[in-house]
């Protein structure tokens, strides 16, 4: 099935294969390079699962683990090698509701890398042994993100906010969680998560379509799987309130910093909702937030702000927030600059509404251009449940008068500051 | 695919590939203090407002009428130069209702020309320039690299951080950037590179529009970097982790016939899953997560960086050495020579897929004037045969090492 998009001469073709893995081939005619990405909806926030009616609980880091032990192979070739001799630069991701494989080449030729993608993907071989000496490197991973002061800040704000959601766990776990992580638990996370009716595979390459789609086919057909699994997410239920509503830390830096977050509850099971309530905050925020309004000039000139000043926002399935962040020493009037400006009357933002509406639209048209950037928002759309062009047509229904009460309904939700400083800061 | 057509100072690619119309403008500068604090003063004030959109609020506007345009500033070191880059990037006119090319052009010619330099903006450039140098600093991967080229490179081009000196950047008084301004304005001729579906639109008069006026001078650029002692310097840190960074000079030129055996025993040394130092030190002993070389091609200097455990890091200096000694001795497969000279070409073939490194690119065959022919350069990595990365590996010398030691 082709999907056509003419007004923004966009086009991609959707396949479905015989064991129930999508695959979607965006061809791009003028492109010299391929690239080829492969997910599964199983992330970091997958450690509890129904899975046929028993439930079964995983240490917090395992999808991420598992993506570092399936570039493991039987007979100890290493994956990675075997990409590079074929020209290809292959790498991996975890997130929160997805772990995605994906290679890149300049060549005609791509079954040989496609096969070693599909192949590596589904056949998991490991032993106790290997488990064991993959700990040391995650742990030097998760070190490394540590010292690192935004990803730090983000992390401590999630812990504030949430009690019980997974958001508030990093997505590589903890150093405990990873040691205590064990062969049995990553096989039981790969059978159960990537049976390939879950996976889908999206392409952006200069080739036919219906190639693409021989050489995948040809390849699935030899394979078997067991039976696909019904599974589900299990979640506790999370608390309106926050968990932490001040916290302060210390790191060894000269930069203090700090957020000031909103945790909402107004998200729902109709993703589309939920879509078009993000896109109202972030037309809300980037109006008071940003340089549209003439007042962030007045704040940068008597230092409430500086460079480093922004906001997150996210709303989903799961949960919702809207986070502030900045380099405000004093934390009291970073906080009252943003409850009074969210205060603020919304009216004469009117004509920079539209154009801001303009803008986002020009990012989403710029995003086509990039095929890493085409390749994810596609692969994630399609989880999600709603196709990302309508992503495009939820911006443009937007009006203005929908987002005129967001302030005042953020100004009730509960919040959580978060401060970190320098370490002689701190008594 | 691209019709490119290079009269220099322009540049012009012409394509329909992307839905965006590029047009960059690069100064460049001799590489040293006060330029580079200077430049990157002009960086952040040239794409922070100007006299005829005086508010942030103007300008944010005028970029949203101008279909969302983005415009934005760098700067970059390019050896003994450094170079300071304005630059929009707005939908090409077949996706908008109306032509805005020429007024997207007159917005960036005003930026360039006519930055807002008063003291109230000075200070404020000046305050999240020194933040942004903070929190550069408070990154231990960047400190470990800023504070070896220090070290090792003092009064040279090496020991310029690129994005300047909070010391310089603090002293810098109004009269003497406008003076600053104006000289660039007068005296250098930038490098302009347009990129976008030029299709309906009028070249001469945008080429009119960008005109400096001035004859392009090329400074010199790159150099290789003549080390006079070696530094060794160790801090500590309430890290997670030790950040541990040596740095080599490579005694190889931009434009030495041997400059692509150099890229390539970089590759193999540390830029590929089976490069040797990931292989020895991360796949077969788990001493860290990444480990990985990178060139500094105008300089003439190659790194090594990693995080680890402290304690291992006697271990890990020595297994360092032995892959050195491994590439030297000519003690390394074929096919892993073979492997990096496929990534090194799947790397520039991909390049035209990637608007801004094809623009780099062709900046740098402009500015530095080297054939860089992309076949011609394709055939020549081929071309590179084991001994040839034996020599370069031989004249590699190991001349600084900086270590953040961490809680572990």
């Amino acid at each position: 099935m082709r999907k056509i998009f003419k007004d923004i001469n966009e086009h991609y073709d959707v396949f479905e294969l015989e064991n129930g893995m999508r695959l979607y081939v965006i061809q791009k005619v003028d492109y010299q390079s391929s690239v080829f990405y492969l997910g599964f909806p199983f992330g970091s926030f997958d450690l509890v699962q129904e899975v046929d009616g028993e439930l079964k609980r995983f240490p917090s880091g395992v999808a991420h683990f598992l993506e570092h032990k399936l570039f493991e192979n039987p007979g100890g070739i290493d994956i990675m090698q075997s990409f590079s001799h074929l020209s290809c630069n292959v790498n991996a991701f975890t997130s929160y509701n997805e772990t995605v494989y994906y290679f890149n080449s300049s060549k005609k030729a791509l079954q040989k890398p496609l096969n070693l993608l599909l192949d590596f993907v589904q056949n998991l071989s490991i032993t106790e042994a290997s488990v064991e000496k993959e700990k040391g490197i995650i742990t030097q991973e998760l070190r490394m993100y540590k010292q690192m002061p935004e990803q730090r800040l983000m992390a401590e704000t999630y812990h504030s906010l949430y009690a019980n959601h997974p958001v508030r766990l990093d997505i590589g776990g903890t150093e405990e969680s990873v040691n205590d992580t064990t062969m049995e638990d990553l096989m039981d996370a790969y059978r159960f998560n990537y049976h390939p009716s879950n996976s889908i595979m999206v392409c952006v390459t200069p080739l036919n379509p219906d190639l693409i789609h021989r050489l995948v086919k040809a390849n699935q057909d030899q394979k078997s799987f067991e039976p696909r699994r019904a599974i589900k997410r299990l979640l506790d239920e999370e608390p309106k309130a926050v968990v932490r509503p001040f916290h302060q830390f210390e790191m060894d830096i000269q930069a203090s910093k700090l957020t000031y977050s909103f945790k909402l509850d107004d998200y729902s099971e109709d993703h589309k909702l939920n879509i078009k309530n993000e896109w109202q905050y972030r037309l809300f925020l980037e109006l008071v937030f940003s340089p549209t309004n003439p007042a962030y000039e007045q704040w940068m000139e008597s230092n409430r702000i500086a460079e480093y000043f922004g906001y997150e926002v996210e709303v989903n399935r799961e949960y919702g927030f809207v986070m502030f962040y900045g380099e405000n020493e004093d934390e009291h009037d970073f906080v009252d600059l943003i409850r009074s400006s969210l205060d603020e009357d919304l009216n004469k933002f009117k004509e920079a509404f539209d154009l801001l509406k303009r803008r986002y639209y020009a990012q989403m048209l710029r995003s086509f251009d990039d095929q890493d950037d085409y390749a994810i928002t596609l692969l994630r759309s399609e989880f999600s449940g709603v196709e990302m062009m309508d992503s495009i047509a939820i911006l443009k229904s937007i009006q203005f008068e929908e987002i005129l009460h967001l302030g005042k309904e953020l100004l009730n939700k509960p919040t959580a500051l978060v401060k970190m400083t320098g370490l002689r800061k701190l008594d | 695919m691209f019709k490119i057509k290079q009269d220099l100072p322009f540049n012009w690619i012409n394509t329909d590939k992307f839905k965006d119309m590029i047009i960059s403008i690069r100064f460049a500068v001799e590489n040293r203090e006060p330029n580079v604090s200077m430049n990157n003063i002009l960086s952040y004030m040239m794409s922070d407002r100007s006299e005829k959109y005086p508010s942030k609020q103007a300008m944010s506007n005028q970029m949203d009428a101008l279909f969302g345009l983005s415009l934005s500033s760098k700067t970059t070191t390019f050896g003994a130069a450094h170079v300071l880059e304005i630059r929009i990037r707005t939908l090409n006119e077949r996706y908008t209702d109306h032509a805005h090319i020429q007024e997207a052009t007159r917005f960036l010619m005003d930026c360039v020309r006519q930055p807002l330099m008063n003291d109230a903006s000075l200070i404020e450039a000046k305050k999240n320039l020194i933040a942004s140098l903070k929190r550069i600093q408070d990154k231990p991967s960047h400190l470990g690299i800023m504070k070896v080229c220090e070290g090792v490179g003092k009064d040279t081009p090496l020991a310029v951080f690129s994005q300047g000196n909070m010391d310089v950047i603090e002293s810098v008084q109004l009269e003497d950037l406008k003076a600053y301004h104006k000289q660039l304005m007068e005296q250098v001729q930038p490098m302009i590179l347009i990129m976008g579906d030029f299709k309906g639109l009028n070249q001469d008069q945008l080429r009119n529009q960008l005109n400096f006026d001035q004859n392009l001078s090329i400074l010199p650029s790159a150099y290789v970097f003549q080390p006079k002692h070696t530094f060794k310097a160790s801090i500590q840190k309430e890290t997670s982790q030790t950040t541990f960074t040596q740095l080599y000079a490579t005694h190889t030129a931009y434009n030495d016939p041997k400059y692509l055996a150099m890229r390539l025993y970089v590759i193999m040394l540390g830029q590929l899953p089976n490069s040797l130092l990931f292989q020895e030190i991360r796949e077969k002993r788990s001493l860290c997560y990444s480990i990985s070389a990178s060139s500094f091609n105008f300089d003439g200097v190659m790194a090594i960086q990693t995080g680890i455990n402290y304690k291992d890091i006697d271990q890990v200096e020595m297994l360092i050495e032995l892959q050195r000694i491994k590439l030297a001795k000519g003690k390394f497969s074929q096919a892993l020579l073979k492997t990096a000279q496929k990534m090194f070409i799947n790397g520039l073939e991909s390049m035209t897929d990637e608007p801004y490194a094809f623009l780099n690119f062709m900046y740098q065959r402009g500015y530095t004037q080297y054939d860089l022919d992309l076949k011609a350069t394709i055939k020549a990595i081929r071309d590179v045969k084991k001994s040839d990365i034996e020599a370069i590996a031989q004249q590699i010398e190991l001349i600084g090492q900086y270590t953040i030691r961490g809680k572990h």
